[in-house]
């Protein structure tokens, strides 16, 4: 975690790591008080979002073909472990967020119509929602490492959103069907990630164009 | 002569370009320059040599205990180089603190003061983004990186490249300082196509051309082996046909001779003076090139 951290620059853990928990938590707030609406649903919506457009600040174009890892890495032994190191540590931390606020926020934000289809079907349409926002903002990770610049990640998160507006839709009604489909793309996405780093990693270490049979 | 690294046989082909090395000697305890134009190889080699190429057939060994395997050695290596060094999006004081993590003998005090000592955090804020630095200021933070461990050979790629003429000299007196301390055992390879600002710390030189070493030797006895003629015009032609590279005008001719050639000259009314290293480089490369079209 303290490696990550140090890679993580300060406006990423204040607005990312910070504000954007805190406002899920005043949504929250709102919610409990009785404000009008499912400020809850929105709420949650911040986390993929900010996580998207905030990795900007951490990799950028990270994954983007030719773009190499920074030589003051390659040049120590320890560099190529370290940046998969912060990658996954990224990505963990994704989850535990996702698990913490988003579920914290499901629960609370909705606990009033538990009783309508029963716990087990609510723990089950919360779970599906954690693993709908946590793959959802994998996958716009995953996409935005591909480009350069911050632009990617606004268009990438704004289109990650409307499709969890969506599925916010249906999370109901096929909560098991969401859970099976995006429970496999959170496991493709983590499998993709750790595939790219490796893969550009050690075409960091090979010339474009290198001829192998010299 | 002790070697701090010793390559046989290097191979290396990408893009149409052959980086093709018999034999070179990287003598320990000596600051050596590496020098031809753009695209000789000197990059490519320096990066094949701090271990961030491994795309290459031959044999490397560093400090002289026909260790042959980079990965052992790179704690003991300093690598600087342009490009993408730092994530641009890093603060300087955030590149201190990877520093930390990747070398155990990285001193984060050293690290300010350097970086304090070559201007860098004198007139940028350390949380100022690497990418918002000057091409100068990246290079200074490169190179205070690089002087901030317990080294044992550095390896730096073109670092004179973006400083300017003041910062150019403390870096020369930052190698020699370097090399001092090491009493010996430390030694530095640096590159440059541009040798004149630091000819004052080159001890020994690599000349490249198109891929190839086409010369190598202490810049002393490169000075013995290649003088420095002026002559009269009249003179020119039967000059020409002994010089080694060969220049002339209305006012006479200029070109370097092999000292082997000298008694050659005998009869002529020629001046002889010692060259610089930049003259006996730009000549071994523009007589390789002269051969290179004449085949």
């Amino acid at each position: 975690m303290k490696k990550y951290m140090i890679f993580t620059p300060v406006v990423y853990r204040v607005v990312v790591m910070s504000l954007c928990p805190i406002a899920v938590f005043a949504f929250l707030a709102l919610q409990l008080w009785g404000m009008p609406g499912n400020l809850a649903m929105y709420a949650m919506a911040i986390l993929p979002l900010s996580e998207i457009i905030g990795d900007w600040l951490i990799f950028d174009g990270l994954y983007k073909r030719g773009e190499k890892i920074p030589r003051f890495l390659m040049a120590s032994t320890k560099g190529t472990t370290l940046i998969k190191q912060v990658v996954r540590v990224g990505r963990l931390r994704t989850l535990l967020y996702d698990l913490v606020f988003v579920g914290l926020a499901a629960v609370l934000g909705t606990w009033k119509f538990w009783g309508e289809r029963g716990f087990l079907y609510q723990v089950l349409v919360h779970v599906t929602m954690i693993i709908v926002l946590f793959s959802t903002a994998q996958l716009g990770v995953l996409i935005t490492r591909f480009f350069q610049g911050y632009l990617w990640n606004i268009v990438v998160a704004t289109s990650i959103q409307w499709l969890v507006s969506f599925m916010g839709y249906w999370l109901s009604e096929y909560a098991i069907w969401l859970l099976i489909v995006f429970g496999i793309v959170s496991i493709l996405s983590l499998l993709i990630h750790e595939w790219i780093i490796q893969k550009r990693i050690t075409e960091g270490f090979f010339d474009e164009g290198y001829e192998t049979g010299v | 002569m002790d070697a701090a690294i010793e390559i046989t046989q290097l191979q290396k082909k990408f893009k149409g370009f052959e980086l093709s090395v018999q034999k070179l000697s990287v003598p320990k305890g000596f600051a050596t320059a590496l020098i031809g134009e753009n695209g000789a190889g000197k990059t490519t080699l320096l990066n094949i040599l701090a271990g961030i190429r491994l795309d290459y057939k031959g044999e490397v060994n560093y400090f002289d205990e026909k260790e042959n395997d980079v990965e052992k050695v790179k704690g003991q290596l300093g690598y600087t180089g342009s490009g993408l060094f730092f994530l641009p999006q890093w603060t300087i004081r955030q590149v201190g603190e990877v520093g930390q993590l990747l070398y155990d003998d990285f001193d984060v005090e050293r690290f300010e003061k350097y970086c304090s000592e070559l201007g860098v955090t004198a007139r940028e804020k350390k949380s100022k983004q690497v990418g918002d630095l000057s091409d100068g200021n990246r290079m200074k933070l490169v190179i205070a990186t690089a002087f901030s461990r317990d080294t044992r050979c550095l390896l730096m790629d073109e670092p004179a490249s973006p400083l300017d003429p003041l910062m150019r000299d403390d870096l020369c007196n930052l190698i020699r300082t370097y090399l001092e301390e090491g009493d010996g055992e430390k030694s530095v390879l640096f590159s440059t196509h541009n040798i004149s600002d630091m000819e004052s710390v080159t001890d020994y030189a690599i000349i490249m051309a198109e891929g190839e070493v086409v010369e190598q030797g202490f810049v002393e006895d490169l000075k013995n082996k290649y003088i420095l003629v002026k002559g009269n015009p009249q003179d020119s032609e039967q000059a020409k046909q002994i010089l080694y590279t060969f220049n002339s005008s209305s006012y006479g001719f200029e070109g370097i001779c092999l000292a082997g050639n000298l008694d050659r000259l005998a009869g002529m009314d020629v001046s002889m003076e010692i060259p610089s290293l930049h003259q006996i480089s730009v000549a071994v490369m523009k007589h390789y090139a002269t051969l290179q079209n004449t085949r």
